[in-house]
């Protein structure tokens, strides 16, 4: 079913951003809300099409940003880095684009490519490449799908550009360096394809899910309506909840292949006495229970503040503060062997098995 | 030595004169007065019969309504300088209605810095030049200049402002790094705000200032911060966004020190709803990234305060969920006057009546904002990002940090050895290389004139 996405829906889908990034990526993203009413309130509302509704050989590409939320916050887009992106990539794929689709429907990337599409005067696929935050922008379902990510075409706030043609994880490594350089933070269109094959390759319903996901966040509490109404919309249930016991740089070693540094931080579960580890690395990464793994990546890990009732993070927590830890579980093409490789606890330098490779 | 708090709201000065402090844990003992605001005599008065006949050290000022920026802001030109121009002004509008009402022009000029200090663009100051000379055309009187990555290199901004001052030496200019922390939207919108402000804010100072000085030849003026700490007359007609939602972070501070502790989950009971914040040492509780006036988003620390509105009873069950859950003290107080079943009072007795012990009410006699006023301290706050290869480098940094907010906190009146650092954290940046940490830095200290 088509929808419209237009400013009245803004504050939904910041709130459902803040949620599905998991976190640590969630942090300062709020710049992103004002700056695209300001965009829709120019071009209008953007349409929301389930790609099934798009004719098959529509071309298409994803849309998000790479780099630091802080950074962007910083040094907000100019809004006309879709048109750069939009031009590099119809000059590398002989087409010009007919919809585009979020990298990643969750923090600042569920709002980019609605700005993409409004500037862009097009359809926006509802559907997504993670349902959550991954740090490495080749960890996507369209990748486990087999398409290219390449050619990557980026655009920084300074409008310089690139378009690379490279493998995925070496597009990943060269712009990353980029938007170091850059000012922190790029605009990027990859995985050029025809709406027909996402099909397989996409995670359908995540702009939709982010919005309603959003709208449980904005109705607010209490605690039990907002802990149910979360459950009802995105699956997720409580690990535990209480007070944050520790916070700070995690002493484990970290592999040079993720930009950001390790955080740990310790909960201590009201109701069960039990200690809740959490490891984040960007975002949050897994969860022990007295030592137990309860919880990894690929599936979500998020954090609700107790006090305010929003999702919160490890860059505006502190020692004291109340939460309660949810558990998200991810799309289930995560959880094939494949898609836990790409996205598992391995993936990020933990030598552990998901606790759902077990069961399977 | 007595210390008085007042705020100024709605035509009304409500006064606490903190007569015997209960900094060593007990109750302190406080005074409560109210007169006319707009009459400077009654004020003097009714302050002078507060003291009683001791010599007043301090009167510390909650103007935050008397700065309503609804009200009391006038119309600025804003420059925002960046690498990049959005050739269709997209995404730079506001949507505040406030914030809309404030900027009479806009404009955007190139330059900038990223988060670590490599310059992203020359300055224009052909371009900054032309939109101060058209501001100063349109009869505006002040110019807030926001400059991307300011809070980590101010070059820009520094350069702006020695430029627009020479040229234009009657148009007031309000710079970004002064005022907020790091986010260029929210900066901006906190830096409109101050450059709106600045003429009022003579007014309002300058009066204060002479008011106090009748009390006697020792006594002196500050404000209360939107953090809850209290600044300089000086500080305030630079920043007088500063004191924007005092009110709140004061009456936290009063609420706690009426209870005779300094960890508490406080409850401020209106008629409409219950505002919770929390204490913590004494300070509150304080977030960058809340709604200020007109529901803009500011990059200035304020008290974090979640509303719970609703009935009495919905109020009272979600304050009982967090104080049970909390091993602090529990305090609740009426923030405003209100007798009556739909009153504060009744509001605050039923919610304090569902936590045990149920001494959680405290009966503030008064206004608990004045009270807080009169107990506030000095302190500041540094919001920056460093990059750091090691963890020697980061500390070193961090030091750098912590020594500017205690070099504030000193220019805010503090007692010569009392500044100390409140937090200091060392936040990892997601997504950007190893090595990116934000930090920020909370400093306080005790004033001169503490209460015997």
């Amino acid at each position: 079913m088509t929808a419209e996405i237009g400013v009245a829906d803004v504050p939904a889908l910041l709130a459902g951003a803040e949620f599905y990034s998991t976190s640590a990526a969630g942090e300062g993203i709020e710049f992103a809300g004002p700056w695209l009413e300001d965009i829709l309130a120019h071009t209008g509302p953007v349409r929301l099409v389930p790609a099934a509704e798009l004719p098959p050989d529509t071309p298409c590409a994803a849309i998000g940003g790479m780099g630091s939320t802080t950074a962007m916050a910083e040094l907000p887009p100019s809004g006309d880095e879709p048109v750069t992106l939009a031009r590099s990539l119809a000059m590398a794929g002989g087409r010009r684009l007919g919809a585009v689709m979020p990298l990643n429907a969750a923090s600042v990337n569920a709002l980019f490519p609605v700005a993409a599409a409004a500037v862009l005067g097009l359809p926006l696929i509802d559907c997504d490449g993670m349902g959550r935050v991954f740090p490495l922008i080749h960890q996507t379902t369209y990748e486990l799908a087999g398409l290219s990510l390449s050619p990557l075409a980026v655009v920084s706030a300074g409008h310089d550009s690139l378009l690379l043609d490279t493998g995925s994880a070496r597009a990943e490594q060269l712009a990353r360096s980029m938007a170091q350089a850059a000012g922190g933070w790029l605009m990027c269109g990859m995985y050029q394809t025809r709406a027909g094959r996402l099909r397989d390759a996409a995670i359908h319903g995540s702009v939709s899910r982010v919005l309603e996901v959003g709208r449980v966040l904005c109705e607010g509490g209490p605690l039990d309506r907002l802990l149910r109404g979360l459950a009802g919309a995105a699956g997720a249930s409580v690990l535990g909840g209480g007070r944050v016991v520790e916070i700070g740089p995690s002493v484990r070693q970290a592999g040079t292949v993720y930009p950001g540094n390790p955080v740990g931080m310790v909960v201590h579960d009201l109701g069960t006495g039990r200690l809740i580890r959490l490891e984040a690395h960007n975002e949050l990464v897994l969860a022990l229970a007295d030592g137990a793994l309860v919880a990894a990546v690929p599936d979500l890990l998020c954090l609700l503040d107790r006090g305010t009732l929003r999702m919160t993070g490890t860059e505006r927590l502190a020692a004291g503060d109340l939460v309660d830890v949810l558990r998200v579980p991810a799309a289930p093409v995560w959880h094939s062997v494949p898609g836990l490789a790409l996205g598992g606890p391995g993936a990020f330098g933990f030598p552990l098995r998901h606790p759902g490779e077990g069961a399977r | 030595m007595v210390r008085i708090g007042v705020r100024l709201a709605g035509g009304t000065a409500r006064a606490a004169a903190l007569v015997r402090t209960g900094a060593a844990g007990g109750v302190p003992l406080v005074r409560h007065a109210t007169c006319r605001a707009g009459d400077d005599r009654a004020l003097v008065r009714t302050l002078r019969g507060l003291a009683g006949g001791a010599p007043v050290g301090s009167v510390t000022w909650d103007v935050s309504a008397e700065l309503d920026p609804a009200g009391a802001g006038e119309p600025v030109a804003a420059v925002r300088v960046l690498p990049r121009l959005s050739p269709r002004g997209l995404g730079s509008g506001h949507p505040s209605p406030l914030l809309r009402a404030l900027v009479g022009r806009q404009t955007a000029v190139l330059g900038g810095h990223d988060l670590f200090g490599v310059e992203l663009a020359a300055l224009d100051i052909y371009g900054l030049l032309g939109h101060a000379a058209a501001a100063h055309a349109d009869g505006l009187a002040a110019l807030a200049v926001t400059a991307t990555g300011a809070p980590g290199r101010a070059d820009h901004e520094l350069a702006a402002a020695e430029l627009i001052r020479d040229a234009f030496p009657a148009l007031r200019v309000s710079l970004s790094h002064q005022v907020g922390g790091l986010g260029l939207l929210d900066r901006e919108a906190a830096t409109v705000i101050n450059a709106a402000l600045l003429g009022r804010v003579e007014q309002v100072v300058e009066r204060c200032g002479r008011i106090a000085a009748q009390l006697g030849p020792g006594t002196s003026a500050w404000f209360v911060a939107g953090d809850g700490g209290r600044i300089s007359a000086e500080r305030l007609r630079l920043l007088p966004v500063l004191a924007l939602s005092a009110t709140g972070a004061a009456a936290l501070t009063g609420a706690v020190r009426l209870a005779g502790v300094s960890d508490a989950v406080v409850g401020l009971a209106y008629a409409d709803a219950l505002a919770v914040g929390q204490v913590r040492d004494g300070l509150p509780h304080v977030a960058t990234e809340l709604p200020g006036p007109g529901g803009v988003r500011m990059a200035v620390p304020r008290a974090s305060l979640t509303r719970i509105p609703g009935s009495h009873a919905s109020a009272a069950a979600a304050f009982a969920l967090l104080a049970g859950h909390d091993p602090r003290a529990a305090v609740v107080t009426a923030a405003e006057a209100g007798e009556g079943p739909d009153g504060a009072q009744a509001r605050a007795r039923e919610v304090a009546g569902r936590v045990a012990p149920a001494s959680a009410l405290v009966d503030a006699g008064g206004e608990p904002a004045a009270v807080g006023a009169a107990c506030t301290e000095p302190s500041a706050w540094v919001d920056t990002v460093v990059y750091a290869e090691t963890p020697a480098e980061l500390e070193r940094r961090r030091a750098v940090a912590e020594q500017r907010a205690l070099t504030l906190v000193a220019e805010s009146g503090a007692r010569l050895g009392s500044e100390r650092v409140v937090s200091s954290r060392a936040l990892s940046l997601s997504f950007l290389r190893s090595g990116s940490y934000r930090v920020i830095v909370r400093a306080g200290g005790r004033a001169e004139d503490e209460v015997a």
